[in-house]
């Protein structure tokens, strides 16, 4: 325990300097400036910001990136509960209760709860953050390549199981992804492949960023000029932010159950957050005294889901740190950023980098202090940014986009694949197949690749060396069981459908 | 009830996507090597394989069942036309004309993708955007590249 209070004093000391204040101050308002746009989420967010968090040393950076993160969740509660355009779906829960509020004037008052339950559970979830890493690092550092090959597929099943929409198709986007991220040059021989003979393609990362914000960026704006061009704007003028002594007696409770729930389900893979924020408000529903008050503006609706959305965003820190299984989309986009900035996420983070693990850590509750006194007050001013015209907006987003991966490469090519990935990614998101498992392939396809290699090699080529080994034996099992659990109901419906048609 | 049209366009997205990896594998003969010593192609091909295998699963469940018809939404045609070429374009010109110019119109065409746009707010929009760029990239976050490049040397004279 003293070890734990005497590593997150030395974050603080790191977290706390001028500097790195400074830059999860600027991540923080960039985050939620952007975040709280309308049709904005916290993918294309941190995906558009990601290449002005460069630059400067992996620490900074990534404080400053967490920040972008975390500014982007606020931003996109106050779109939720406000216009009722929630940016992802965690602040989809958030905005059932939220914009019930609003409508009946009490916008003021959910922005507040939204904000207090972030705040409470994301200092709560940050010392669990800090108290889970270390055993769990530690842990890992006993695996060798086979059991990390194991944990990854493992990672990369229960993507799709918590993956909305078709199975089939997730684990295609899974596999594409996987494969482009095979492109460039590989590892052990030193062999180009699939560059066309581009050598801007050589290096295995240099597509991340033309991917991500061609993905999440570019095809969000694509999908957003679907709809009408004039949005209605329903804005109220938000006052009385201060909730009354009532509703704090009655935000208590649900901010402690989601901060224990999300801080929990963080932490595995399948985007947790999401899951949390879900299941806080059907607990919160069940257990709540004023029940017919849910769907009509319930506050226990609001501080439940956004305590457990944030307590997750957290803990979900905790696998990407320390096994380099990113496990959610949000912590893909992240571990991306790290081997970016020449970090490859892994068990030996908090050994050879203690200063950015445990900085990294202190700057999250900082980030989550700067935010409340960023948003309390403020609010007016992010109101004012909901009422931006797509003319305004789409331009905008477009321009920082191609600036930005313009700004990390300084190479025209990237800007062309930019292009690229944009209609590809407009496309699926057509085609109703997700852009996160694709993200999450991608990341993960060279350490997984290199795992497979040396596991190979130690066993002389034999593939046993996978289920001899107890602990990869054990994950794999468990990834088989959930692909199967996973593929089992679609074979079930089909089944079901193809007798029903034999039947007609 | 109505034919998944969207599945079996995935589904055959897929097939040809797999099997455009795998063309490039035997193109470049890349080595897949033995399981002692797998070659640079050993586990591309073997996704490859399996990309190829789900886009069929795809494609044969979308034909198998029915599904219920969805509204339609439109494609965007004018703000994809609008938009898909621009980074092209910044990309063309980045390096000659340096930061100033490719933001100005890229960020003036851009708002034409949508409908509301007119010329001379979008002017504006766009003069605002370059303004915002400038100070975000160039002097906050520091990129190298010049505001006005090369291609306005000869002004420079």
């Amino acid at each position: 325990m003293m070890d734990i209070l005497g590593n997150i004093g030395d974050g603080f000391a790191i977290a706390g300097t001028l500097t790195n204040i400074l830059y999860a101050f600027l991540g923080c308002v960039l985050g939620t400036v952007i975040g709280v746009l309308p049709g904005v989420g916290p993918m294309a967010t941190i995906a558009i910001l990601m290449p002005m968090t460069m630059g400067s040393d992996p620490t900074t950076s990534l404080i400053m990136l967490a920040g972008v993160y975390y500014g982007a969740q606020y931003g996109g509660s106050t779109s939720a509960i406000l216009i009722n355009m929630p940016g992802e779906v965690s602040s989809a829960v958030t905005a059932i209760e939220g914009y019930q509020m609003a409508r009946r004037g009490r916008a003021g008052a959910a922005l507040a709860t939204a904000a207090i339950g972030s705040f409470i559970a994301g200092t709560l979830a940050t010392i669990a953050v800090a108290v889970l890493s270390p055993p769990l690092a530690s842990m890992a550092r006993s695996f060798a390549s086979p059991e990390y090959f194991a944990l990854m597929v493992l990672g990369l099943v229960m993507a799709i199981a918590l993956a909305n929409g078709a199975p089939l198709k997730a684990l295609a986007m899974i596999v594409l992804g996987l494969l482009i991220g095979m492109i460039g040059q590989e590892d052990q021989t030193g062999r180009m492949r699939f560059t066309m003979g581009f050598n801007e393609l050589a290096d295995r990362t240099a597509l991340f960023l033309p991917l991500v914000i061609g993905f999440f960026g570019l095809a969000e704006i694509y999908r957003n000029l679907e709809g009408p061009a004039g949005r209605e704007a329903l804005l109220r003028k938000v006052s009385n932010i201060w909730p009354s002594r009532e509703d704090f007696r009655r935000m208590v409770a649900p901010i402690l159950r989601g901060t224990g729930l999300g801080s929990l389900l963080g932490i595995i893979p399948g985007n947790g957050p999401v899951l949390a924020s879900f299941a806080s408000y059907s607990i919160e529903k069940r257990l709540s005294k004023h029940k017919h008050e849910f769907g009509n503006g319930a506050i226990e609706g609001v501080a439940g889901p956004e305590a457990a959305n944030n307590a997750g965003a957290q803990t979900s820190f905790v696998p990407m740190l320390t096994l380099g299984i990113p496990p959610s989309p949000v912590m893909a986009l992240m571990m991306g950023a790290m081997i970016l900035n020449g970090i490859l996420p892994g068990p030996r983070v908090i050994e050879e980098n203690p200063g950015l693990f445990w900085g990294l850590i202190a700057s999250m509750w900082i980030g989550n202090i700067i935010l409340v006194i960023l948003n309390l007050p403020l609010i007016s001013l992010w109101v004012k940014l909901l009422t931006i015209p797509y003319r305004v907006l789409v331009p905008a987003i477009l321009t920082f986009s191609c600036i930005g991966v313009y700004s990390v490469s300084s190479n025209a090519f990237h800007v062309f694949a930019l292009a690229v990935f944009g209609l590809f990614g407009y496309a699926f998101m057509r085609l109703k197949c997700e852009p996160a498992p694709l993200l999450l392939g991608y990341v993960l396809a060279q350490p997984i690749e290199n795992n497979l290699i040396r596991s190979l090699r130690v066993s002389r080529g034999d593939p046993m060396v996978f289920i001899e080994r107890p602990i990869s034996a054990v994950l794999l099992g468990i990834a088989l069981v959930a692909l199967i659990v996973i593929l089992l109901p679609f074979i079930a419906r089909k089944r079901e459908k193809v007798f029903v048609e034999d039947d007609a | 009830m109505t034919r998944n049209r969207q599945d079996i366009a995935a589904g055959v997205l897929f097939i040809a996507l797999g099997l455009l990896f795998a063309f490039d594998i035997w193109r470049t003969g890349l080595a897949i090597g033995e399981a002692r010593a797998i070659g640079p192609a050993f586990l591309p091909a073997i996704l490859a394989g399996i990309l190829v295998a789900l886009g069929i699963a795809v494609t044969v469940k979308a034909f198998l069942t029915r599904v219920e018809p969805e509204a339609k939404r439109p494609i965007p045609w004018r703000g994809i036309a609008f938009i898909a070429p621009l980074p092209i374009l910044f990309g063309l010109t980045i390096d000659g004309a340096g930061l100033v110019l490719p933001i100005f119109v890229v960020a003036f065409l851009g708002s034409f993708a949508t409908r509301d746009a007119k010329p001379v707010s979008s002017l504006l929009v766009a003069a605002g955007i370059t303004v915002f760029s400038v100070v975000i990239f160039h002097y906050l976050a520091g990129l190298p590249q010049p505001l006005f490049g090369p291609w306005f040397d000869f002004l420079r004279s």
